[in-house]
C-alpha cells in the first residue's frame, strides 16, 4: 500500500496557551486519507472542522502531534517550506468560493502555475484551459468572477485548485452556499476528478445527504474523531 | 517577477477610483515640486546673469598702504607707541601692469581680462555740471567682462579717441544724445571734450547717472596718469569658484583680488535664505506625498486581505506579498510624477505667457530641462516605495487564515 497522502498523528491544538481563556479545541486527532480518497468530514459547528482543516492546509500549525503530507513530516518544516509544500500539494476550495476577483476565471485557474513559476506561459494557459474545460467553463474563460453565478465561481475554484494536480485537495463547505442542483453539480464533478486523477478530498460538509455518497465519513464531535461509517 | 507584476497592475486597475485618486495627489506634489525648482532654478540664474553680467567676477588692484610699527615688540617692559595713524592713500597704481596682465591671460581658469582706470571728474555743458566717475577702458577686452554692446540702448559701441559712452540717465539730466559733445573736467584740472557714440543701461539709476567710459589713453591723460591702471578686472569660466581663484592670484600677484561673492555677500545670503526654504517647501511637498500614498495602500490591504489569504493559500510566499505592495507604491509613485511632470510643464508655458516685462519680453528664462524630469521620476518612484513599506510589511504579515476569514 502506498504511503497515505495525508496522516494525522495524535494533533492537537490549544488556543491561548497559558491564559486564563486556554481552551484545547482539538484532542489527539489521528486521521489518514489515502490516494483518491473521498472523504466527508462533517460535525456541529465549534467541533473544530475549520481548526482542522487549517491545520491539513498548512495554514496553522498544531500543538502537538505529527502531521505527514503526502509521505512528509511537515512538524519541522519552516515557513517557506511550508508555503512552497502547500502550493505544490495542497488545492483549497473555500465555502465562499474565493476568487480573486480582479482576474479573469482563466487567470484565477493560471494563478498557482504562476505563482509557483512553472512553465512557460502558453503551456500553463493551455492547462488552465483544459482544467476550465474540465469543470464544464471553458466558454466562460475570459469572464471576472464577479459576471459569474455561485456554482460557476464554485467550479472555477475547483479547477483552481486542480490547478498544480495535487494530491489532496481541501474542500471547506464548498456547496453551503449554492442551491441544491448547484450544489449537486459541484459534488458530482468533485467525484468525478477525484475518481479520474487520484486525488484524495477532504470535504467538509453538513449536507448529510451527500456526506452519505463520499467514500466515508469522519465526525468531529467537540474535537474528537467520532463515528466512521 | 511578472507574476508581481501582473498582480500589482490587476489590484490598481481594480482599485481604479482609489488608484487615480492617489495618483492625482502625487502628481501634484510632483507638479508643484517640479514647477517651484523650474521657477526658482530660473529666477536665480536670471538673477546671477544680472549680477554678474555687470561687474567683474575679480577685481585686482595694489595692495592698501598700511601702517606697521617700526619696532616689534621686544621685551615686555619696552612701551611701545601703540597709536598708529592711516597713512594717506596715493592714487591706485599697478606696477607693471602688462606683466600681470599676460599672466592673467596664461591662467585657464580666467576667461577675460581687462585693464582699467577709473576717476572722478565733471561734465559740464552750459551752466549745468554734473560729477561723473570716468571709466578707462579698452573697449575690446572690457567687453569681456561687462558685456557693453549690449547694454546699449542708444547710438554704437565705438570708442575712438574723441568718443564716449555715457550712462542714458546722465544723458538725459544733461539733455543730450549720441552726437552730442561734452565736455570732461578733471580734479587735476586737465579737460577734454569728447563727442557721445553710445548711450548704456546699466541696470541702476545711479549707475546710469555717473557712468562715463572712455579710451584707456584718453583717461590717463585726462586723470594725469599716463600708462598707469588702477585695476585688473577678470571674469572667470566658472564664477563660483572667484573666492578660491581669488585666493590664489592674490598669493600670485601680490595684488588685492576681490572677488563677487565677496562683495555681494547680501546677494548670496539672500540666495540662500531662498533656496533653503524652497528645500523646505519641496521636503514637506514630498512627505505629504508619500503620506497620502501609504495611507491609500493601508486601507488597500485591509480591502485585498482575503485576495492576500487566498495568494497565500494558494502558495505565494510573504515576500512576494510585500513586493506586490512596494511595487503599487512605485508605480503610483512613477505615474503620479509623469502627470505631475506634465502638468508642470503646461504650468510653466502658462506662466512664460504670463509673466512678462512691460515691453513683452519674457521676464526671465525658464529652463524645463529633461534632468528636473527624471530626478522628479526617479524620486517619486523611490517616495512612493518607502511610502508602500509599513503596508506591504502589514499585508505580508498577514496570516492566511484570518485574512480568508476577514
Amino acid at each position: 500500500m502506498d504511503e497515505p497522502v495525508l496522516r494525522m498523528d495524535m494533533i492537537s491544538k490549544t488556543y491561548g496557551a497559558g491564559t486564563a481563556a486556554e481552551t484545547e479545541v482539538l484532542h489527539g486527532i489521528c486521521l489518514e486519507l489515502q490516494r483518491g480518497e473521498f472523504v466527508a468530514l462533517m460535525g456541529p459547528s465549534g467541533s473544530g472542522k475549520s481548526t482542522l482543516l487549517n491545520i491539513v492546509g498548512l495554514l496553522d500549525r498544531p500543538s502537538s502531534g505529527h502531521l505527514h503530507i503526502d509521505g512528509r513530516d511537515t512538524t519541522a518544516l519552516a515557513e517557506v517550506d511550508l508555503t512552497r509544500l502547500r502550493g505544490q500539494s495542497i488545492g483549497f476550495v473555500f465555502q465562499y468560493h474565493y476568487l480573486i476577483t480582479a482576474f479573469s476565471a482563466l487567470e484565477n485557474v493560471m494563478m498557482p502555475a504562476l505563482l509557483a513559476h512553472r512553465g512557460a506561459s502558453q503551456s500553463v494557459k493551455e492547462h488552465a484551459l483544459s482544467l476550465l474545460d474540465q469543470v464544464g467553463l471553458q466558454p466562460l474563460a475570459t469572464h471576472r468572477p464577479g459576471d459569474m453565478s455561485g456554482g460557476q465561481q464554485q467550479r472555477v475554484a475547483i479547477a483552481r485548485a486542480l490547478a498544480l494536480d495535487p494530491p489532496l485537495v481541501l474542500a471547506d463547505e464548498p456547496t453551503g452556499n449554492l442551491d441544491s442542483a448547484a450544489a449537486n453539480t459541484v459534488f458530482e464533478l468533485m467525484r468525478g476528478v477525484s475518481a479520474r486523477r487520484g486525488t484524495a478530498f477532504l470535504f467538509v460538509t453538513h449536507n448529510l445527504a451527500l456526506g452519505q455518497r463520499c467514500d466515508r465519513i469522519v465526525e468531529l464531535i467537540d474535537g474528537h474523531i467520532g463515528a466512521r461509517r | 517577477m511578472p507574476c508581481e507584476w501582473l498582480l500589482a497592475t490587476r489590484f490598481l486597475r481594480e482599485g481604479r477610483v482609489q488608484s487615480l485618486f492617489i495618483i492625482v495627489g502625487a502628481a501634484i506634489g510632483v507638479a508643484v515640486i517640479v514647477f517651484m525648482s523650474a521657477l526658482l532654478d530660473g529666477m536665480q540664474g536670471n538673477l546671477f546673469r544680472r549680477v554678474l553680467s555687470s561687474q567683474p567676477h575679480i577685481v585686482l588692484e595694489r595692495p592698501k598702504d598700511v601702517a606697521r610699527s617700526l619696532a616689534a615688540p621686544m621685551a615686555q617692559s619696552v612701551a611701545v607707541i601703540a597709536r598708529i595713524q592711516t597713512p594717506q592713500q596715493r592714487p591706485d597704481t599697478i606696477d607693471q601692469w602688462q606683466k600681470v596682465r599676460s599672466a592673467m591671460l596664461a591662467r585657464s581658469d580666467i576667461d577675460g581680462v581687462a585693464a582699467i582706470v577709473a576717476g572722478s571728474a565733471l561734465i559740464v555743458r552750459g551752466a549745468a555740471t554734473q560729477s561723473v566717475s570716468v571709466t578707462g577702458i579698452e573697449p575690446d577686452s572690457y567687453a569681456r567682462i561687462v558685456p557693453l554692446p549690449d547694454k546699449l540702448s542708444a547710438g554704437v559701441y565705438r570708442l575712438g579717441n574723441t568718443d564716449m559712452l555715457v550712462g542714458q540717465q546722465l544723458a538725459a539730466d544733461m539733455g543730450v544724445g549720441p552726437g552730442d559733445r561734452l565736455r570732461l573736467e578733471a580734479v587735476g584740472g586737465a579737460a577734454v571734450t569728447l563727442k557721445i557714440s553710445g548711450l548704456v543701461d546699466l541696470g541702476s539709476r545711479a549707475a546710469n547717472q555717473r557712468a562715463v567710459y572712455v579710451l584707456l589713453s584718453t583717461a590717463q591723460n585726462l586723470l594725469q596718469r599716463p600708462g598707469a591702471v588702477s585695476a585688473i578686472h577678470l571674469t572667470l569660466r566658472d564664477p563660483f569658484q572667484a573666492e578660491v581663484i581669488a585666493q590664489s592670484l592674490a598669493d600670485q600677484t601680490r595684488l588685492e583680488a576681490l572677488s563677487w561673492i565677496a562683495t555681494n555677500n547680501q546677494f548670496f545670503v539672500g540666495l540662500n535664505a531662498q533656496r533653503f526654504t524652497s528645500e523646505l517647501i519641496r521636503l514637506f511637498v514630498g512627505l505629504s506625498v508619500a503620506a497620502g500614498i501609504a495611507s491609500v495602500l493601508v486601507v488597500s490591504v485591509v480591502q485585498r486581505s482575503k485576495d492576500i489569504g487566498i495568494l497565500r493559500a494558494m502558495g505565494a510566499s510573504r515576500g512576494l506579498i510585500l513586493r506586490v505592495f512596494l511595487l503599487q507604491g512605485a508605480i503610483v509613485g512613477l505615474l503620479g510624477s509623469l502627470a505631475g511632470s506634465a502638468m508642470a510643464a503646461v504650468l510653466l508655458v502658462l506662466w512664460r505667457g504670463i509673466a512678462r516685462n512691460p515691453d513683452g519680453t519674457p521676464m526671465f528664462d525658464i529652463s524645463i530641462s529633461l534632468a528636473l524630469y527624471l530626478l522628479a521620476a526617479l524620486v517619486a518612484s523611490v517616495t512612493g516605495l518607502l511610502a508602500a513599506m509599513a503596508p506591504a510589511i502589514r499585508a505580508a504579515r498577514l496570516q492566511p487564515v484570518e485574512a480568508i476569514r476577514g
